[in-house]
């Protein structure tokens, strides 16, 4: 799969591989968080994602069909799919909440085993690791 | 719900040699939806080619019943093109050019789209203008899959499409599927050896083995149901699992169903490729 500037990982969940539709839908809700998809323009077609990516057409389907019962895009009929406005935010949301789980805690567990405290995780990101 | 493209019935078929008798194919039973890409997987011998030349009506020698879009394969006779396959070359044609072959299997089979034919082995670099019975292998699959592909019968079967051929070719195969099955979709059986690289084609795959269907599922459903898992090799060997363990000193690594995955330190979980779990299905316990 192609790599993409949020580090909001595409493929596992778990150490479990996420379904090929699944990375799909992942993969436009990447571009729209990093604002390469803006709201209300058009999203790729299944056509165009299948060709892309080199996967059956019906796996681009179920993506897209995926974000459009999550609301992140709509249907315009007769044109195609679009990105719903709000869609940015309401993504940046859902990926605040879950901020913890997916990042801080494997962070922590990190930590834990490496024998770190918490004071010391802390301490390391006051201390900003861009330096 | 729309007609399913196939519809397999106790399908069985047996080759009796001086000896004994060869089960080629098992008490087959399965339905192929309309207008999906499906994965024929097994190993050498397993039946992918006897359940191929079936579909295709090429072979009348089976017990049980198969039909395509309803009709079934034994009267594929009177419904030209709803199968279209890829399999050996063209035995009865004499020696000529590319495209005057082209234009012969034209002749014969009128739903051949030539032109299309045409762009597609131009797109593989096809000499249309040289002998085709000089092609090299690889070369020949490329023209054979490029004729099959531009027949757009309702149920394409592809045996072995990509044999023979190199990397930037076979990537050229998979564009042109896809290509094709957005501008004229249909039902594709496609059997491969190859497996990871085709896996992303698949919506479902079925599993041969010595002739018997051990699989029938949607490859995302398969992928989601087991894992590689490593940890202590005691702890693995007492669990379910498929195949053999790999052991390195004290450790080990195993296929789990994902339910059966023990919790604690040391123990890692790695998503499975088709490739590595398709191997193995058929030592999987009946469900």
């Amino acid at each position: 799969m192609v790599s993409y500037s949020t580090n909001e990982p595409i493929g596992q969940a778990d150490g479990v591989e996420l379904p090929l539709f699944q990375q799909i839908a992942r993969a436009i809700e990447n571009d729209i968080v990093d604002g390469l998809l803006a709201e209300e323009s058009q999203a790729p077609s299944t056509n165009e994602i299948a060709a892309f990516h080199r996967i059956n057409p019906a796996t681009a389907l179920k993506g897209v069909n995926e974000l459009v019962a999550n609301g992140v895009l709509y249907k315009k009929r007769g044109i195609g799919m679009f990105v719903t406005p709000g869609a940015r935010e309401a993504l940046l949301q859902r990926r605040r909440a879950d901020f913890a789980t997916r990042f801080l805690a494997p962070a922590l567990a990190e930590a834990r085993l490496l024998g770190l405290t918490d004071a010391d995780v802390i301490a390391l990101i006051q201390k900003d690791p861009h330096d | 719900m729309t007609e399913p493209a196939v519809v397999l019935d106790d399908l069985s078929m047996t080759f009796r040699t001086p000896g004994r008798d060869v089960r080629a194919l098992d008490a087959l039973t399965a339905t192929v939806p309309a207008g999906a890409i499906v994965g024929l997987l097994g190993r050498n011998g397993s039946g992918k080619t006897s359940l191929l030349r079936v579909l295709a009506g090429r072979d009348p020698r089976f017990t049980g019943s198969a039909s395509v879009y309803g009709t079934p394969v034994r009267d594929l006779g009177r419904t030209p093109g709803l199968v279209g396959w890829a399999i050996g070359g063209w035995p009865g044609a004499r020696d000529q050019s590319l495209a005057s072959l082209l234009r012969s299997i034209g002749r014969a089979t009128p739903l051949l789209d030539q032109d299309r034919a045409r762009v597609l082995m131009e797109r593989f670099g096809l000499p249309v203008g040289g002998s085709w019975q000089k092609l090299s292998q690889g070369k020949l699959s490329a023209a054979r899959a490029s004729i099959t592909l531009a027949m757009r019968a309702p149920l394409t079967l592809l045996d072995e499409p990509q044999a023979a051929m190199d990397a930037p070719s076979r990537d050229l195969l998979t564009a042109a599927i896809i290509e094709e099955q957005e501008l004229h979709p249909r039902t594709w059986v496609i059997s491969t050896h190859l497996i990871d690289e085709a896996a992303p084609l698949f919506e479902r795959v079925l599993v041969l083995d010595s002739g018997r269907l051990v699989t029938d599922a949607e490859v995302d459903e398969l992928l989601a149901r087991w894992v590689r898992v490593e940890a202590d090799a005691e702890t693995l060997a007492s669990l379910p699992h498929l195949g053999e363990l790999d052991r390195l000193g004290a450790r080990a690594s195993a296929i789990l169903p994902v339910d059966a995955v023990p919790a604690g330190p040391g123990v890692r979980t790695h998503p499975l490729t088709l490739q590595a779990l398709a191997g193995l299905l058929p030592l999987a316990p009946k469900e």
